[in-house]
């Protein structure tokens, strides 16, 4: 991982974050990984506007995240996906999960925002996501 | 000594500014504090995560205690109407008779409410979309409604040069750049501007301290403690600000309705997949809207919309490859929202350290409510072809309404007819967290008819103080 400045997560709470990131979009055929494209280098933009509390307790996730093996990791990512089929609070515990993190990553990964270092494709690029919108010359 | 003002305003979006507009016309002197900061159409930002951040409360991702429910609110100058789609309906007698019911309050009737929005219409310019400015969204959405034998409007849309063959209006979730969009930025705040109101954007209200005589409104200008004082004070900081503000400052002692009959419109986004190209997220991003009967006595509403990348890919519960090959198609997705008008009520409370706690379960009728709307759009994107449907697994609010129900009653409103709080003979909320229930229909316009009304009954009270107090002083 490229040198990341957060004033929310520390370097072992970012390489956590990459790993996730990662596991919720891997390399594959056009996109890029979500590690590769450098987008956690704009982390703070999204941790800047949410409750500081929750920052803290988003930082604390990802460091107990850290300790999960891989095989237990997607299997947690598949039950915050589908927390539906869970019965309350349970479900209600997941889709908190499931905001925080995906909603990180996703956030940070299709923003358009990439890396420092990074000059492959954009994500917005894959999809291939043009908006234009300005005033009248 | 500090300023007093006649009228501090917290909040500038459909409410503050309306009422800014109209008392500093007067004469008043007011001033309008808010949470978010400034911008304009040179200045807005140019990505959906910069928008999330800075144009909306937590980022975009404010949630009920139990997180079924996310709250899309704004946080910027304008309020919400700066980041939403400026549907404006007026309401129908379905909604309105149900608040003259629940409240006892006379005015809201069909008949009676149309001088306000006659008023408040003068401000905006209005559009019904037409055909030839859909997008391919759009005409899927009609062609099923037509398919299946259901009735089907042109939405209204306060907009003045969107000019959609050649700009996307995805864009103007995050402040429209072409100052085409009617929000309050460039109409009612705008002209109230003129007319002398000093505005102080970044200050976020702790509490207001009621007095006789004055209000104290206390809270921190980018992070530096101040209090603003007015005569009077109007809250119109969003439904969900407003409840905020009014329990921190201890009024719920006095106000045992206050943060109770909490409605918000749930709403379930449906993404279809289709062989064809759709680009939903070129041209105009919503168009049509549901008008059959039938929708509208069952508890719901479905419109033609759309989302960015990173709401797109929040709605499939699905990562990795999966998510990867869902986000490939995005361009070939069609979108239909089905929007509930809710009767199960929720509840808005803050926590020790003041933080919102909202509980608003999606349970029983309002459910039930939602599963026949879910239905009806596979229905409709079933009968025009798409290949896979696929529905959100989790709720989204745009409209946040009551907790400040208006009413005749102190023990079951908050506020009475003429929009003061019961008791507290200087404060006043005519903002959306004081309708009595859920209309089921975009709600903006008439948060701005009532504001109207609010201000002329204000002028009207403050008129005859000053003309009481003439005739004390010259005995």
């Amino acid at each position: 991982m490229a040198e990341v400045h957060s004033i929310y997560l520390n370097r072992k709470q970012l390489a956590s974050l990459e790993r996730i990131g990662d596991m919720y979009i891997p390399a594959r055929g056009d996109f890029p990984g979500f590690s590769r494209v450098g987008c956690i280098e704009h982390v703070d933009t999204v941790l800047q506007e949410i409750d500081s509390g929750d920052a803290r307790l988003f930082a604390l996730l990802l460091t107990l995240l850290r300790f999960v093996p891989a095989a237990g990791m997607h299997w947690l990512l598949g039950a915050l996906d589908n927390h539906h089929h869970y019965p309350e609070p349970i479900a209600g515990l997941l889709r908190l999960l499931n905001l925080s993190l995906k909603g990180v990553v996703m956030s940070l990964y299709y923003s358009g925002m990439t890396g420092a270092g990074y000059s492959g494709r954009n994500p917005l690029e894959v999809i291939d996501y043009h908006v234009h919108c300005e005033a009248d010359e | 000594m500090s300023e007093l003002y006649d009228f501090v305003i917290i909040g500038s979006g459909a409410s503050g500014s309306v009422l800014a507009y109209n008392l500093a016309k007067a004469g008043a002197s007011c001033v309008m504090l808010e949470a978010g900061r400034e911008y304009s159409a040179k200045t807005f930002p140019r990505n959906e995560l910069l928008a999330n951040s800075s144009l909306y409360w937590g980022g975009g991702m404010d949630a009920t205690t139990d997180a079924s429910l996310l709250f899309l609110r704004g946080k910027v100058l304008g309020g919400g109407t700066v980041v939403n789609q400026a549907l404006l309906d007026r309401f129908d007698d379905i909604a309105l008779d149900d608040w003259r019911d629940k409240s006892g309050v006379e005015v809201f009737n069909t008949e009676r409410m149309a001088r306000y929005y006659d008023s408040v219409e003068a401000h905006l310019h209005l559009h019904q979309i037409s055909r030839d400015e859909w997008n391919r969204n759009g005409q899927l959405y009609v062609e099923g409604f037509e398919k299946c034998g259901y009735r089907w409007g042109e939405l209204r849309r306060g907009q003045s040069n969107c000019d959609v063959a050649n700009n996307d209006c995805i864009t103007c979730l995050g402040g429209c750049r072409r100052n085409s969009k009617q929000s309050m930025l460039i109409t009612f705040l705008a002209k109230a501007r003129e007319a002398g109101l000093k505005v102080i954007s970044e200050f976020n209200v702790d509490g207001i301290v009621h007095g006789k005589h004055l209000v104290s409104v206390h809270g921190k200008h980018q992070g530096n403690k101040q209090v603003i004082q007015g005569r009077r004070c109007i809250v119109a900081a969003g439904t969900l600000g407003t409840n905020g503000i009014m329990l921190r400052s201890g009024f719920g002692r006095r106000l045992p309705a206050l943060g109770t009959n909490f409605f918000s419109h749930p709403q379930w986004m449906n993404i279809a997949l289709f062989d064809e190209r759709v680009d939903a997220h070129k041209g105009g991003l919503q168009s049509v809207k549901s008008d059959e009967p039938r929708f509208r006595q069952a508890g719901f509403k479905l419109e033609n919309v759309f989302a960015g990348p990173i709401a797109v890919s929040m709605l499939n519960p699905a990562h990795g490859p999966a998510h990867q090959d869902y986000m490939k198609e995005y361009r070939q997705m069609a979108s239909i929202e089905v929007c509930i008008r809710d009767v199960v009520p929720g509840r808005i409370r803050v926590n020790h350290s003041g933080r919102l706690r909202i509980s608003k379960p999606i349970e029983g009728e309002d459910l039930k409510r939602g599963m026949a709307g879910v239905r009806v759009v596979r229905e409709l994107f079933e009968s025009v072809g798409a290949y896979r449907v696929i529905t959100s697994n989790f709720n989204f609010s745009l409209h946040q309404m009551g907790g400040c129900a208006i009413g005749q009653s102190a023990a079951r409103s908050v506020v009475n007819e003429g929009f003061q709080v019961h008791g507290l003979e200087n404060l006043y909320i005519a903002d959306g967290s004081i309708f009595p229930s859920a209309p089921g229909i975009n709600p903006s316009l008439t948060i701005m008819a009532n504001s109207q009304r609010a201000a002329e009954l204000i002028l009207t009270e403050c008129g005859e103080q000053l003309q009481r107090e003439q005739e004390v002083a010259h005995g």
